[in-house]
């Protein structure tokens, strides 16, 4: 297993090892060849080492499917592969072109025979009977950011099929199943078309958020959502679904979705939210249609026109007719007509334009937006005053997060217009003082520094700004992670550190093992036994090969054990 | 385990020809049964190369399959089928990969690898699998083109030139990118405290 370099280097090495196990004294020189020696030796079994682990009982790292997925799989890549059919199907070789022209005739002959014949209904088994439901497609209506099909990004007007599994990495995307269904996801979720015909609908939600409208005055599908925790149907409404790893949220805003999981069957009404599960709903504030309505209702589907627009800088919010279509850049499948889009962008100087788009036209808007003028100096970024740390046991009797994150925790869906019914621009966004130009990004990797620097006051103002200043940027949804650990260790204040946990566990991504561990450790310096105890449930179930698991199984039976003894009702 | 690409035709070759000819020609079971015996290993691949996402690894998962059934008319035997589709498997993730490598995965990617890891004495059944999870994260940080050359040479025990052949790179640039990516991932490997201590523990020995 040893690589050595040469024969000489082996002699060598070979007599240095017997003179120094003989005890005799070596050169300084003589010591660094023999312990180069012993750094190759090292490294070549190392190296063996991770070759052997990486091709461990030849699984896939990360563990092969079971039989029953690895079927379903199977069936799934081979149904999708009969969809787009190899090159010899399509294109047959030269040696069986005689038999299938002499097929081709027969066929020809035989169809030719059968049309001119006068139909009699059911008189031949031949002639199969006409099928009750008729597939449909799903269509692409807007991609406002990254969506993906497989590996292939979408476009408006893009058809999906039953199968097809779409991916939203970032922004929303909004597709049309039947004309009188229409949906929208929004960044982080993953969705699979199960079933597509004039019966039913049939989707599932696999994270993430989904937000439908499905008109009861056109006759329709029926709509069949399954999610991790149950399956919802629906009949003509108006409603969001938000799934995250520990449960799925429902929200009707009107008529009504009946919610099923193994345990519970519950008729959801508008103004109620129910936690999948759960048996009974609860009545939600403000009844009002939300905005996203709108923005489903300005997209059209047939004869419409695509409709493009990009800025510089990317991120602009994209108004048409007054209703938010998305952020830039945007892809649109739009009705034709005029149409007003309006662009706004924090710091820059908003624009409005009419456009007229024609039917089955392409529209393309290239933007830039130039940076508000200069009203006064302005603070620059490094320079600017962050707010003071918070203390959580000081003023969040509630628990609330510090400030800046408490806006999007309150609201578990992401939805850029969900608050701004009114989407009339900022008044004070040309009076702002400008700042140096940030970027999430950096300002990520700024803190990230400072804390393994161990810089902690700075890696904190850090993880604020950006939390502050990007709320919604995928980064800031990475920091709580982060932010929150710094708080438990460093800060000792267990309840902030809580909200941020929770905030990221509800959207998920690939912290949300650590971020569950966050959640348990703060659980239990708060001295919240229960919480505790049903958060470690949740992350032995979500987690059960983690490093962490049989530590947490120990705790777990700590914690249940006086509960035995208890005798209090 | 070696595997020539260009040797004479063995029994075993010629049945990979008949089962490819019969799938190409849409033979239900044998595109079946060549799709069961390939997908293990184009998940290995894939996952190493993604380095350890699985969400994006899935669907490219897919893709690579859906690559393989769909030109399999174009096997011609001259290499063992898993030889060939291991070259479409790297050739569909890397293109997959450099297209998708949007600023969000390399964040999150940076996030994960820079996450808090401390050493730990799991039950040996979790051990292996975390083991495998971590050393294909650190395999993640490594370029994409000597993620390539590593994977195939630790996982499938290819011949350097038989890398060159499947990446259709010299057979210089493949040695030195398996060296260079041989040196990062053991340093990366040194730096994470599992790996580092099951190493020094004597490995899976």
């Amino acid at each position: 297993m040893t690589r050595l370099r040469n024969e000489d280097a082996l002699e060598q090495w070979l007599k240095l090892a017997e003179r120094e196990a003989a005890g005799e004294s070596l050169t300084a020189e003589e010591r660094r060849i023999l312990a180069e020696r012993d750094d190759l030796r090292r490294d070549a079994t190392l190296d063996g080492q991770l070759a052997s682990l990486m091709r461990f009982d030849n699984e896939p790292p990360g563990g092969a499917l079971d039989q029953i997925s690895e079927r379903s799989l199977i069936n799934q890549i081979l149904e999708r592969a009969d969809q787009h059919p190899t090159h010899t199907v399509a294109a047959p070789t030269r040696t069986y072109t005689p038999i299938l022209a002499l097929a081709a005739a027969l066929l020809l002959v035989v169809g030719g025979a059968l049309l001119l014949r006068p139909t009699t209904p059911s008189s031949s088994p031949d002639v199969r009977p006409p099928a009750v439901t008729q597939a449909l497609e799903t269509h692409v209506l807007l991609v406002a950011g990254e969506a993906y099909h497989g590996a292939a990004a979408l476009d408006p007007g893009e058809a999906l099929h039953a199968g097809s599994q779409v991916i939203v990495d970032k922004g929303a995307l909004i597709l049309e199943g039947h004309r009188a269904i229409r949906w929208r996801l929004l960044d982080h979720s993953a969705m699979e078309l199960i079933r597509l015909d004039t019966a039913e609908v049939e989707l599932q939600l696999l994270r993430g958020t989904l937000q439908a409208v499905v008109d009861p005055a056109i006759p329709h599908p029926t709509l069949r959502i399954h999610t991790p925790h149950g399956v919802v149907e629906v009949t003509g409404t108006v409603f969001s679904l938000h799934v995250s790893h520990r449960q799925t949220l429902l929200d009707v805003y009107r008529g009504h979705v009946r919610a099923n999981t193994q345990r519970t069957s519950v008729d959801v009404g508008a103004g109620q939210r129910l936690v999948l599960g759960e048996d009974k709903p609860e009545s939600r504030e403000g009844h009002a249609l939300p905005p996203w309505v709108d923005t489903l209702a300005q997209l059209q589907g047939d004869h419409a026109t695509s409709l493009l627009v990009s800025t510089t800088p990317r991120g602009a919010r994209v108004f048409a007719n007054d209703v938010a279509l998305g952020e830039t850049p945007l892809r649109a499948l739009m009705p034709p007509g005029a149409t007003e889009l309006r662009l706004n962008l924090e710091g820059h100087v908003a624009l409005k334009e009419i456009v007229t788009l024609r039917k089955g036209a392409s529209i393309t808007r290239r933007l830039t937006l130039d940076p508000v003028q200069v009203v006064d100096a302005g603070p620059a970024a490094d320079e600017e005053p962050v707010p003071p740390p918070v203390t959580p046991q000081a003023h969040t009797p509630a628990g609330a997060l510090p400030q800046v994150v408490e806006a999007e925790s309150n609201d578990p869906l992401p939805d850029a217009s969900a608050g701004a019914p009114d989407p009339t621009p900022k008044a004070n966004v040309a009076a702002r003082p400008p700042h140096r130009r940030e970027t999430p990004d950096q300002l990520l990797k700024a803190a990230m520094r400072h804390r393994y620097a161990k810089a902690w006051n700075k890696a904190e103002r850090g993880f604020r700004r950006l939390l502050k200043k990007f709320p919604t940027s995928p980064e800031a949804h990475v920091v709580r992670v982060s932010y929150g650990q710094l708080l438990l260790d460093r800060r000792n204040q267990p309840r902030a550190a809580l909200k941020l946990f929770e905030a990221y566990i509800n959207r998920g991504g690939p912290l949300i093992e650590e971020a569950r561990l966050g959640r348990i450790e703060a659980l239990r310096r708060m001295g919240r036994s229960s919480a505790e105890q049903n958060a470690i449930e949740a992350f032995l179930k979500a987690h059960p090969r983690s490093l962490k698991a049989s530590a947490l199984q120990k705790r777990l039976s700590t914690l249940t054990s006086p509960r035995e003894g208890d005798t209090t009702p | 385990m070696g595997h020539p690409l260009t040797h004479p035709l063995t029994d075993q070759h010629l049945a990979d020809l008949a089962l490819a000819r019969s799938a190409s020609q849409g033979e239900i079971r044998a595109r079946r049964e060549l799709a069961t015996r390939l997908l293990r290993r184009v998940q290995t691949s894939v996952r190493y190369l993604v380095g350890g996402h699985d969400g994006d690894a899935d669907d490219l998962v897919q893709s690579a399959m859906l690559e393989i059934l769909k030109h399999l008319d174009t096997f011609e035997g001259r290499a063992s089928l898993d030889t060939w589709a291991d070259r479409i498997t790297v050739r569909t993730t890397l293109r997959a990969l450099k297209r998708r490598q949007s600023r969000w995965q390399r964040l999150t990617s940076w996030a994960q690898s820079t996450s808090r890891s401390e050493p730990q004495d799991p039950c040996a059944d979790a051990r292996v699998g975390e083991l495998r999870r971590r050393l294909a994260l650190a395999m993640g940080r490594l370029p994409l083109e000597q993620r390539v050359v590593v994977m195939l040479r630790w996982v499938y025990e290819y011949s350097m030139p038989d890398i060159a052949h499947v990446t259709d790179a010299p057979l210089d640039t493949v040695r030195y990118r398996f060296k260079v990516g041989r040196a990062k991932l053991r340093s990366h490997a040194k730096k994470d405290p599992l790996l580092r201590a099951w190493a020094d523990a004597g490995g899976l020995s």
